[in-house]
């Protein structure tokens, strides 16, 4: 026992020695700046050992994040997420780690507002001159002043080609994924709608005639039954890898789909003996969303350096278009299209043609709306 | 799970293995008061010298500068020399030493929620508390606290603090962004803090939607628990009534699937159930071929050739749902009813029959009696978890079937009703509680009958 | 979970068949035999698959066409798995050893001491137990929100600890329920001093317990999803939490090798666990 005492006034007394010879006279407050001087910005900016990307399922060619770790020597912690509203209940629930998030649209605004994005200059990123005109400056984010353009895309109808019922009736309208009279025609093949409120009720809204932004009750309500009616024919709600698991597994004959997830599983069933694959894409004629997704840096981080580095690279005109012949969602980087494949700058389905774009709307942050979506929601799932 | 109450035993057994002990007591008394002191050196080294290291936890103390910047100094030298000396009088049995470690760990227990609140730094706080607290336990002699404590301790700052938050938040609002927000408090107009839990059970736009995925959940719950009964019982029988050297191995048998991760055994039934798995595979492509050739043989045929020629809808639907659960909680069904059938006396059973009842007279006499203990074990044991279940739900009812866990889960990580969530939270803790209550009541009164 | 709680060999009787008892008897115990197998296969079937699979040269899982080592090639290269099941890992035999040592003092308090307060103490321990997981994963989320802790593999480890103390305290508990008393008493007559009887006698005594509880508490917390999921943050991914995700979010044969690996890895711990009671 008296050794034990003896180590533990040994270990105080080294601890009090150091204790004292820290700091002599250094009080706190003494010193004006503090341990927050922030490396904010540099000409040759010091790269983070780490930093951590927060991105929607499937959306990103996983070789260019090695490629940026073998090039930067910066290590990419990647981590997915399957929609807006679960990205903010994780961010919202404390998860402080992520640098870099990839939001939609409406989300940007609702984080802006919450303060949950830093605020950047999108003019010391150079790669910022690759993106198009039209992307830039977008309503959600005026002056880019938090965010910019990833990829683009729209949410339409993905349908199963050569599916005899469809060789007859193409599915142009949303009526394919509401109508209980026709979906008793080709349901016992499997349908799929997106685990997404904003989606699936916007998609209703269209069907019924409405704004996809509406916060009219007695409209939501409507979509609501609609949406409640014909859930009996849906088979699964997905929208994290219903391209690859029910798609192209051929667990379904149609699906509420993303543009790039369509796309995908229509080359990834692309056969060169029919020069066909088995999926098509359409955009319902009453209209669809039109959204885009935006590389944002946390409020939170503290590598925005790093962060901007990595987010100039993604800007690059051939990563840019890496992404999207990885992805098969449009490119708001107008350098990228020298670089992407010219099946899928061809393809109507990714780059909608003016007549078709005309139809699109933006989902818009709705307020003091949410609260009846959230509802609609509870009820739809709860049913 | 064995959830053995003891009180008895413990009524029985009145003997202080330790009751001689009084140094060991103070012994620890001083190596904590001396652990003390390492805190307040680190505290007060921390203080002094991080403007020149810039660690991060310190930004908050930064908000203290406008204060006399002597006042962290004396506070931390003074504690960390009353430690000190509190921690060698101990060592050295100085009868003055208690009242003064007394003091001490009373006013740091004080100063831990101040410094709490005023630099918002949990660990710093939580250590002080932590040390403490333990030694006013060990210098007012409680023994069976003091060994209690580490356990205590943790539970009461991670589990019980955060059931009193949850309750807390489940009393608030959600504000549009998400947050929450308290009503301003009025004695008049209190029962606006419960509206989330009247909310649950009341209609929402016209239809009990709550309500309903709450009765989904507990019929699915009871049914499980039925299901899981009406297998279990006679296989744990089985398993019973085998010769002794291999019970214990055809136990294990049943464990070794449980031991691999419950979602990989879920994603393992979705890929036999789902369409183009073994299953649907064998069904709408070997059989759908043979009926064919047959068909014109006979209606059977015909018949087995058109229902062929659609896939079974094994996946994505309520029973798969319930197939999950059942797969998932059969072990804890079995294991229960085994523990209780194998200690039976099966003599019994044999001197029923002797005495002229029939299978089912000394069933329904002798073995369900004597097996209740196991199976209400074994039906609580399987009956909580399937009404909290949620991963299942997800992934074998295609997200599709919303049962409470799912609705949790729901209003935390889509909608960001946290006081809503919370008090769904709320509302399933007492269902669980009344079940094991249930279960107690049970226990005890079958030991009565006993 | 519970074989592990050992139980003391309690005197059994078989029933022995009696001679000319109906053979009614004996087809319904073929049938009970041949149900108990069914069950048996039905338990088995999907380890069963995912082991097959596994091995499925096929990257379409469910489509046989060869055999092939390769998933476990791809998943030995994979970084963000390995990472995860250094995660699990850590997380695991952390909490292991901090909830026995807690749990199995908090029995002996239990079990051996009279307190006040000791009721609520005892009704909380059984707590964690009781309380559906999810409802443990979003109280613990709430905490570490409004404490201002960020989430990492220390928020996942702190959650864990919280529900396996309780586990390790129980089986121990119901160990030192069954222990005879007298041993302990014995060797204070002879003189040894508290510490030493507990070192000599209760410790021994109370091993396979202790061991029992500790495996149990690291199979629970390697196999916990639900409350890790709500706690983890960036970088602090879990195997089970991989795993998810993998489900979730496009399925390669990777998941099926990886749960073939642990599956192993548990069926050994298992074994080990029994074979080192059995020697003690």
């Amino acid at each position: 026992m008296k050794s034990k005492f003896a180590i533990l006034l040994l270990v105080m007394a080294v601890l009090l020695l150091v204790a004292c010879g820290g700091g002599p006279g250094g009080g706190p407050g003494s010193e004006s700046g503090g341990p927050t001087a922030d490396t904010d910005s540099d000409a040759a900016p010091q790269l983070a050992s780490e930093l951590s990307v927060y991105n929607w399922a499937d959306y990103i060619d996983e070789d260019l994040l090695t490629q940026y770790e073998e090039e930067y020597g910066v290590k990419i912690i990647y981590d997915t997420f399957a929609s807006n509203e679960d990205l903010l209940a994780k961010l919202q629930a404390g998860a402080t780690g992520y640098d870099v998030i990839v939001p939609s649209d409406y989300m940007v605004a609702q984080m802006i507002e919450l303060g949950l994005l830093a605020e950047i200059d999108p003019n010391v990123i150079p790669n910022f001159a690759n993106i198009d005109e039209d992307f830039k400056n977008a309503p959600f984010d005026p002056g880019n002043k938090h965010c910019l353009p990833y990829q683009w895309g729209t949410t339409g109808i993905a349908y199963r080609a050569g599916h005899p019922y469809f060789e007859e009736n193409p599915p142009d309208s949303w009526a394919y994924l509401f109508d209980p009279e026709l979906l008793a025609e080709y349901s016992s093949g499997g349908i799929n709608v997106l685990n997404d409120q904003r989606e699936l009720i916007a998609a209703a809204l269209f069907y019924l005639g409405y704004s996809p932004n509406s916060t009219d009750r007695t409209q939501l309500e409507e979509a609501r039954d609609l949406i409640v009616r014909a859930k009996p024919y849906w088979k699964t709600f997905n929208s994290e890898d219903y391209d690859d698991s029910l798609l192209i597994a051929d667990e379904v004959v149609l699906s509420q789909s993303w543009s790039g997830d369509a796309a995908n599983a229509y080359w990834s069933t692309y056969s060169d003996e029919t020069g066909d694959g088995n999926w098509y894409y359409a955009i319902p004629q009453e209209g669809a969303v039109k959204w885009m997704d935006n590389i944002c840096i946390t409020a939170s981080s503290s590598k925005r350096d790093t962060a901007l580095h990595f987010i100039n690279y993604l800007l690059d005109a051939e990563n840019g278009a890496a992404i999207t012949n990885f992805t098969y969602y449009a490119s708001p980087n107008e350098a990228a299209k020298a670089y992407i494949e010219p099946d899928i700058l061809s393809d109507p389905g990714i780059y909608p043609p003016p007549e078709v774009e005309a139809k699109l709307q933006w989902l818009i942050e709705l307020g003091e709306g949410l609260f009846v979506w959230d509802e609609m929601w509870t009820a739809i799932k709860g049913q | 799970m064995a959830l053995s109450p003891t009180e008895e035993q413990v009524a029985t057994q009145p003997r202080v293995i330790m009751e001689a002990g009084v140094d060991p007591l103070w012994r620890m008394a001083a190596y904590v008061s001396l652990g003390g002191a390492a805190l307040w050196t680190f505290l007060l080294f921390r203080w002094m010298t991080f403007s020149s290291f810039g660690w991060t936890p310190l930004g908050a103390e930064l908000a203290l500068t406008n204060w006399p910047p002597v006042l962290p100094y004396v506070i931390y030298s003074g504690l960390l020399a009353a430690d000190l000396v509190v921690g060698i009088g101990l060592l050295w049995r100085m009868k003055w030493a208690r009242v003064v470690g007394l003091a001490t760990a009373v006013f740091a227990i004080l100063l831990a929620f101040t410094y709490f609140a005023l630099l918002r730094e949990f660990w710093g706080a939580t250590a002080i508390l932590a040390l403490s607290l333990f030694k006013v336990l060990l210098l007012t002699r409680q023994v069976g606290w003091s060994l209690a404590y580490p356990a205590a301790f943790w539970l009461g700052i991670f589990f019980i603090t955060p059931m009193i938050i949850v309750f807390i938040v489940s009393l608030g609002e959600r504000s549009r962004l998400g947050t929450v927000n308290y009503p301003p408090f009025e004695l008049d107009n209190i029962g606006i803090y419960f509206n989330d839990y009247v909310r649950f059970f009341s209609r929402v736009s016209g239809e009990f939607i709550y309500l309903r995925i709450f009765a989904r959940s507990v019929w699915i719950a009871i049914l499980n628990t039925l299901l899981c009964l009406l297998v279990g019982y006679p296989f744990a029988y089985w398993i019973a009534r085998q010769p002794k050297q291999y019970r214990g191995m055809l136990i294990f048998l049943v464990m070794i699937p449980f031991w691999t991760n419950f979602l990989v055994r879920t994603y393992a039934w979705i890929l036999i159930l789902r369409d183009s798995g073994p299953i649907n595979n064998f069904w709408s492509i070997t059989l759908h071929q043979q009926a064919l050739l047959l068909a014109d043989n006979s209606a059977f045929f015909t018949w087995l050739a058109e229902a062929t020629s659609r896939k079974l809808p094994l996946l994505f639907n309520q029973p798969a749902v319930m197939m999950g659960l059942f797969y998932g909680f059969l072990p804890f069904m079995i294991l229960p009813l085994y523990s209780n059938l194998e200690q039976l006396d099966w003599n019994l059973l044999e001197a029923a029959a002797d005495l002229g009842a029939n299978a089912r007279q000394s069933f329904m006499r002798i073995l369900l009696p004597l097996s209740m203990p196991g199976i209400v074990a074994g039906s609580v044991i399987v009956f909580i978890p399937s009404l909290g279940a949620y991963v299942t739900p997800d992934l074998m009812g295609g997200a599709k079937v919303s049962l409470l866990g799912n609705l949790l889960q729901q209003q935390f990580m889509t909608v960001r009703n946290w006081p809503f969530g919370s008090a769904i939270g709320f509302i399933m803790m007492a269902i669980m509680l009344a079940a094991t209550l249930v279960y107690f009541r049970t226990l005890a009164k079958n030991q009565q009958m006993m | 979970m519970s074989t592990l709680v050992t139980s003391p060999p309690k005197p059994t009787n078989l029933v022995k068949p009696r001679p000319g008892r109906e053979w009614g008897t004996a087809v319904r115990g073929r049938l009970l035999t041949w149900f108990a197998y069914s069950i048996f296969l039905f338990l088995y079937l999907p380890i069963l698959i995912l082991v097959i699979y596994s091995f499925n040269a096929n990257k379409v899982v469910g489509v046989w066409t060869g055999f092939t080592a390769d998933w476990y090639r791809v998943l030995f290269n994979n970084q963000a798995m390995i990472s995860a099941f250094k995660v699990s890992m850590w997380v695991a035999t952390w909490s292991t050893l901090i909830s026995t040592i807690l749990g199995t003092l908090a029995a002996l308090s239990l079990e051996r001491y009279r307190y006040r307060g000791k009721l609520p103490f005892d009704a909380v321990m059984y707590l964690p137990i009781i309380i559906p997981d999810i409802v443990m994963a979003l109280s613990a989320l709430l905490f570490f929100v409004i404490v201002a802790i960020p989430l990492s593999r220390y928020t996942i480890l702190i959650a864990h600890v919280a529900f396996n103390i309780s586990f390790v305290a129980v089986i121990v508990r119901s160990r030192l329920a069954d222990m005879d008393h007298n041993l302990e008493e014995a060797a204070a007559d002879l003189g040894a001093n508290e510490w030493t009887a507990f070192r000599r006698i209760t410790l021994p005594l109370l091993m396979p317990a202790i061991v029992s509880g500790a495996l149990l508490a690291f199979t629970l917390s390697l196999d916990d999803f639900v409350i890790t999921f709500f706690v983890s943050g960036p970088g602090s991914t879990t195997l089970p939490v991989r795993v998810y995700s993998m489900i979730k979010f496009g399925v390669t044969p990777e998941v099926n090798a990886i749960s073939t690996l642990m599956l192993l890895g548990s069926t050994f711990l298992v074994v080990l666990s029994l074979v080192l009671q059995r020697r003690s």
